[in-house]
């Protein structure tokens, strides 16, 4: 099963995986160079994978962190089964749905209508297409925000990173079961939101 | 083909999830109809934007530096368990060690000298609520202030009542703070923030950028942001301290009884003079005077409750210059609403009126709950320095809390603590030894005459001893009065 990776496909082969293992072995040492090394080669895929999570850069250093620290302290528990990269990425994921979490229970600004008719006239200089494409990315991110954590966890991983169930039960350590309902309920409720949404913000351009 | 296709099907048009024959009857229908062809064009702008984002990459971040950080936490956590192997110095090497101690803890107090971090003084338990030493702070350091965050129900601030008009005023080293029946939220930094619980206080001993150190009786919930290295943050609750540098974490220290809940990072805890003991995320320290301290592992719901609990009202913007000036650009909201009413501010439970919440500028929804249902609430601008009371959404107003009321709510709490059917329920546990450090949670609804509702809000005892609990609590009978409505922890 490979989970992330996209970049990693051409170090595949057993020289890559034994220079892996022996990476992990020279961290458990403490050896801060191979630390170095290993955050080096993952750092950028860690924070893009949290950041295409979350939707924005708030707090995505001390996530990044957050995550190489439960990886490398928790190195012992690595199974050498999978990739380090897959596991690095079910940390990130587990971090990041964590701050979603703490992002929900606390209480934030609300957007007021003029503040977005603000950025489209702001973005005059930018072609049509590329304004409503922003306000579309905007408003999924937003419509996902509505979405109970778990919920929104399991749409993504499912309808963006475009992942089987199976993988994903992996990922959030539950069942595939569970996570079939969950995505059930959590696409009929997002699909209908972003379409009402989508149908507001179209009404309004049109008027 | 039905007319009323589900968005979520046009999502399976756009992903290419269909079958040949499904697929050809939606365009077949979107040919025929407008607005059928004006979803599944909404379908396709959802599905290039969810591509989009697939492939998206994060903005550049200050590797390095996270880096160094990362390197620090790993370092430090190394260096732990060597601190707790070292080999124990016989009674003779004990007896000196802890005689210079003494001594240097007398040099401190007539006089430190300045130069190096010193560590920080033992309190005894007695001390807290009185006056104790405030900790000089080192040159270099600078100072911080914290602004209140949440005020909920009646507290004090050095023994005089907090009102709304005192808000404002930044919280710096040496102030102590107390609460009676309800919460008060503190901020001090982007992401660190504490929030004393009921029936509890905390002293600022030190309070400044190098080191943070509170004093603390009752309950505590501290969020901390990473500090950088140098930087220590202590709690002391009685004789024993909590050390941390980035968590999450719970402090009781209440009628003897000691308790320390991380949900995330991991604190150190320096019982007595014992060796340090680390309790890491999703455990639980517990300490009854007397017996040795035990750190278990908590049940994933006991965590996922507790990490709830644990988020503290912060603001996202945080500039210390701000609060130490005392204009930080944020205002106060509150309910119009009964006292006991649950709030909701922006779709989040803050807490139960009488509250104040501060939040960032802008237009809030404010929402209160009657009868277990969650009004439309009203929205309500506030801006920088205002404080604000939102339109109540509650039919009706609840009657005030009277002192019929506290008097009837004491008289039943007292019921419960002292019911011999209550303590009869854990004595199996007792015996065994397994009582120590347990816990249940109540919600109890109180009529004129009788019960009206009674809840096991949370525990760590066997569902089965709960029940008990529940049963004998139940049984408890209470001369006619007025409604009430409690939640009471139970320790065992």
């Amino acid at each position: 099963m490979e989970l992330v990776g996209r970049k990693n496909r051409s170090t595949s082969g057993p020289s890559y995986r034994e220079r892996e293992a022996e990476l992990i072995a020279r961290v458990q040492r403490g050896e801060r160079d191979a630390e170095m090394e290993l955050y080096r080669a993952h750092r950028r895929q860690v924070a893009a994978n949290l950041y295409r999570v979350l939707g924005h850069a708030d707090e995505l250093e001390d996530l990044v962190q957050e995550v190489f620290i439960i990886a490398f302290k928790g190195l012992d528990k690595f199974r050498r089964d999978s990739r380090l990269s897959t596991w690095l990425y079910r940390i990130a994921v587990n971090v990041a749905l964590g701050n979603i979490r703490k992002r929900s229970r606390r209480p934030r600004t609300v957007l007021t209508p003029e503040a977005g008719e603000r950025r489209v006239a702001d973005s005059n200089h930018s072609p049509y297409r590329q304004v409503v494409r922003e306000q579309d990315r905007e408003l999924c991110y937003r419509v996902m925000e509505m979405l109970a954590p778990k919920k929104r966890l399991v749409l993504y991983l499912h309808e963006i990173e475009g992942r089987e169930l199976k993988d994903i039960a992996e990922i959030l350590g539950v069942n595939p079961v569970t996570v079939r309902t969950r995505l059930f309920y959590a696409r009929r409720e997002f699909y209908k939101l972003l379409d009402d949404e989508m149908q507001r913000m179209d009404a309004e351009a049109k008027a | 083909v039905s007319r009323r296709v589900q968005p979520r099907e046009w999502a399976d048009y756009a992903a290419d999830r269909l079958d040949a024959h499904r697929r050809a009857q939606l365009d077949e229908l979107a040919a025929a109809d407008g607005d059928a062809a004006a979803a599944r064009e909404r379908a396709m702008r959802a599905r290039a934007v969810m591509s989009e984002i697939s492939g998206s990459e994060a903005p550049e971040l200050s590797w390095d530096s996270a880096f160094a950080r990362i390197h620090w936490e790993l370092s430090l956590a190394r260096r732990q368990p060597e601190v707790q192997s070292r080999r124990r110095w016989p009674r003779w090497a004990a007896a000196g060690a802890g005689a210079a101690a003494l001594a240097a803890l007398a040099l401190w107090v007539t006089g430190r000298p300045d130069g190096d971090p010193v560590a920080t003084p033992q309190l005894a338990h007695s001390q807290l609520d009185h006056g104790s030493q405030v900790i000089p702070m080192q040159l270099e350091a600078e100072p911080l202030t914290g602004l209140v965050t949440l005020l909920e129900g009646a507290a004090t601030r050095d023994g005089q009542p907090i009102g709304p008009d005192q808000l404002d005023r930044g919280i710096t080293v040496g102030t102590t703070l107390a609460t009676t029946d309800g919460r008060i939220a503190v901020q001090f930094g982007p992401g660190s923030a504490f929030e004393l619980g009921p029936q509890s206080s905390v002293r600022l001993l030190r309070f400044d950028g190098g080191e943070v150190v509170l004093a603390t009786s009752g309950t505590i919930d501290v969020e901390v942001s990473h500090r950088a290295p140098k930087q220590r943050f202590v709690v002391h609750a009685g004789a024993n301290r909590v050390e941390v540098r980035g968590t999450r974490f719970r402090v009781e220290d209440r009628d003897g009884h000691l308790a320390v809940s991380c949900t995330r990072g991991e604190v150190a805890t320096f019982v007595g003079n014992r060796e340090p003991m680390a309790v890491a995320a999703g455990r639980r320290l517990s300490l009854t005077s007397g017996a040795s301290p035990a750190v278990v592992e908590m049940s994933r719901e006991e965590q996922d409750e507790l990490d709830e609990s644990l988020d503290v009202i912060t603001l996202d913007s945080w500039d210390q210059d701000w609060a130490g000036s005392g204009a930080h650009p944020s205002g106060l909201v509150a309910a119009e609403a009964a006292s006991g009413t649950l709030i909701a501010v922006d779709g989040v439970e803050v807490g139960v009126a009488p509250l104040w919440v501060r939040v960032a500028p802008g237009r809030h929804h404010v929402a209160t709950e009657t009868n277990g249902t969650w009004g439309p609430g009203s929205w309500t601008v506030v801006g920088p320095s205002q404080r604000v009371v939102a339109k109540s959404d509650a039919p009706a107003a609840k009657p005030r809390r009277n002192r019929a009321r506290s008097r009837r709510r004491a008289r039943l709490i007292r019921d419960i603590e002292a019911s011999p059917a209550v303590r009869g329920c854990v004595r199996g546990l007792e015996k065994r030894g397994l009582a120590e450090g347990a816990y249940l949670e109540l919600e109890v609804g109180l009529g004129k005459s009788s019960m009206h509702f009674l809840n096991v809000l949370r525990t760590d005892l066997p569902p089965a001893v709960a029940s008990c609990v529940r049963r004998a609590v139940g049984r408890i009978e209470l001369p006619p009065g007025p409604a009430v409505e409690l939640r009471h922890r139970l320790q065992f």
